[in-house]
């Protein structure tokens, strides 16, 4: 892609329309590979000028999400690139065995792409809040788990997928009018991390929607001090520990994600630190374990769980004073 | 008889007293009454199906989504030449290729990994439809459990197999009556699995599951739509005290019972 995007427009498309209304395209004039199977899902995910254009490479299943996993195999195991999509949390929770049969036990390389995830579905309620998915997708030996946290990011993760030639799992927002982290074309490589910030003070490890605000709320400390580098955590299986070797000299590590803390960005990283013997503090910032936020707009929903720019930079300083 | 329902019937026989030999040597027991509810059907789905090579991608499947069939299914590939006997005799041991549930391994004939009931027909599904895109002429046989009917998945996927139009495949239910717990009408009871499938868009013959020449017959024919077949099976069959008896599902062999096992099956093939 050209250096210069435009921001403006990938923003208005959302996740799902740059990635399937772009990418997915791009893609098809270089593979005929391509198989797109939807539960159901198709145009809320972005996928109507795909489906008119290329009606031979895509299947609706209905709403059969195991139906769906195991058909994805069948075509996978016989040659064809074939993605996946549906619902963050039904992808993700109603077919876990499937896919933990098909894409892991039998090492097929199905690319599963959830939408509305994290609390995007807002006043669709806990049903539709996929806030266990990462946990789930990161224990599919050798699935790759993705959270891109703008357009750009779900367009380069889609392609990387397509063209790694493993499972993977990409967690998508819902909805239009997504922020732009990035304002520009950049070096996905294989969904190495991305130093947004650099500030000596605190590290934050963002993924996902969290990132904007946690960049956001960075800006907010720096006003007061102190200086915070944003890493973009864009792939967080398999993930890359080397971002942690300079996180040694800083007063607090932080994580953030629209996630459940257990099994999230939060737990890969308290593993790491383990594993590493790294003596930092660290401050893992998620949806509570035990909660299930009340339905709301997007706002209500992310201050409720202490996960809007404002509370982050809070609970940050507050962290930072407790160090003291 | 022709000849070859009399080759097949002779197979039967080896097949099945392989198959005691492989349950007698098992440490935890084997599944005894799915494999033997299953011996002919398996016998006369590799005579009816056309595998040229396993690397044939348009050769014929045999996917079995009723994974613990392994008896049946192991000693049939034995018999078509994809298994040695001593990789049988190996049954269950440390590090052996062969165990409870099927894993997939083309070099030696097996399609698919199974063991999670359900996901083979899906599966199937997705390799149906692969064939029809690629203009292939192939049938996709699999073979699924009357039990194995209770799972969700197994609807999802006959429901999309006539929506997709996939007058390729053509599944075979084994239907011995019996799911681990006992009798399937005790257990879920399934009704007229037969009016149920005709009321999914499939094309459905009912036939002696134990009868090699009806089995050959109906396996093979084409009808323009996607085809079942209700193979009317008894678990354990064959074997006398096994027979409608909920204990064969998976169960050890003494040597004593082992050897009224045998002569249960020198019995049945007398003369032949």
């Amino acid at each position: 892609m050209d250096n210069k995007v435009n921001v403006k427009l990938l923003s208005m498309l959302g996740q799902g329309g740059s990635a399937f209304g772009i990418s997915l395209m791009n893609i098809m004039n270089e593979r005929d590979d391509i198989m797109v199977l939807s539960a159901d899902m198709s145009a809320p995910a972005g996928l109507d000028k795909f489906k008119s254009a290329f009606p031979n490479h895509f299947l609706n299943v209905g709403i059969a999400e195991q139906n769906m996993i195991g058909v994805a195999a069948g075509l996978a195991d016989e040659g064809f690139k074939v993605i996946c999509v549906a619902q963050a949390c039904f992808i993700t929770m109603r077919c876990y065995e499937q896919v933990r049969h098909f894409a892991g036990y039998m090492n097929l390389p199905i690319i599963l792409v959830g939408i509305g995830a994290g609390l995007s579905l807002q006043f669709m309620g806990n049903t539709h809040y996929a806030l266990e998915d990462v946990a789930l997708m990161r224990t599919i030996p050798d699935m790759t788990v993705m959270a891109p946290c703008d357009s750009l990011e779900a367009m380069n993760a889609l392609e990387y997928a397509v063209s790694s030639g493993g499972a993977a799992y990409i967690r998508l927002l819902g909805g239009t009018g997504i922020t732009a982290v990035h304002q520009a074309e950049y070096d996905f490589g294989k969904g190495k991390p991305v130093v947004l910030s650099d500030g000596k003070d605190v590290t934050i490890l963002a993924t996902g929607a969290a990132t904007s605000r946690a960049l956001a709320a960075a800006q907010a400390l720096d006003r007061d001090g102190i200086a915070c580098t944003v890493v973009d955590v864009v792939t967080l299986k398999p993930f890359d520990r080397a971002v942690l070797d300079s996180c040694r000299q800083n007063a607090l590590v932080v994580t953030v994600e629209e996630h459940r803390l257990a099994g999230g960005l939060g737990t890969i990283v308290a593993e790491c630190f383990t594993e590493m013997n790294l003596d930092v503090p660290l401050l893992t910032l998620g949806v509570g374990n035990d909660l299930y936020p009340n339905p709301g707009f997007y706002q209500y929903m992310v201050e409720q769980c202490g996960l809007d720019a404002e509370s982050v930079a809070i609970q940050i300083k507050k962290k930072l004073i407790t160090l003291k | 008889m022709t000849k070859h329902i009399n080759d097949l019937n002779r197979q039967c026989r080896e097949m099945k007293i392989k198959a005691l030999q492989m349950a007698r040597s098992t440490h935890f027991g084997a599944h005894i009454g799915g494999g033997f509810s299953a011996m002919e059907i398996m016998a006369s789905l590799y005579h009816v199906a056309n595998i040229p090579s396993m690397r044939n991608p348009s050769r014929d499947r045999i996917i079995v989504s009723k994974a613990h069939a392994v008896l049946a299914y192991y000693t049939a590939l034995w018999k078509n030449g994809y298994l040695s006997e001593d990789e049988l005799d190996a049954f269950e041991t440390d590090g052996a290729i062969l165990y409870g549930h099927p894993h997939k391994n083309p070099d030696k004939g097996i399609e698919f990994s199974g063991g999670s009931l359900g996901l083979g027909l899906s599966y199937a599904v997705g390799v149906a439809k692969a064939c029809k895109i690629r203009g292939f002429l192939n049938t996709i046989y699999v073979l699924v459990g009357d039990g194995e009917l209770n799972e969700g998945i197994v609807w999802e996927a006959l429901m999309s197999i006539s929506h997709f139009d996939l007058d390729n495949m053509v599944v075979v239910v084994d239907n011995n009556g019996y799911q681990l717990d006992g009798p399937t009408h005790e257990v879920m009871r399934l009704g007229n699995i037969e009016s149920k499938l005709r009321a999914f868009g499939f094309d459905v013959d009912v036939v002696d599951g134990h009868s090699i020449e009806h089995l050959v017959k109906s396996l093979p024919q084409k009808t323009g739509k996607p085809r079942a077949i209700v193979a009317n099976t008894v678990k354990a069959h064959g074997i006398s005290f096994l027979e409608n008896n909920k204990m064969s599902h998976q169960c050890v062999l003494s040597q004593k019972k082992f050897e009224q096992a045998v002569d249960d099956i020198n019995r049945e093939y007398h003369g032949q």
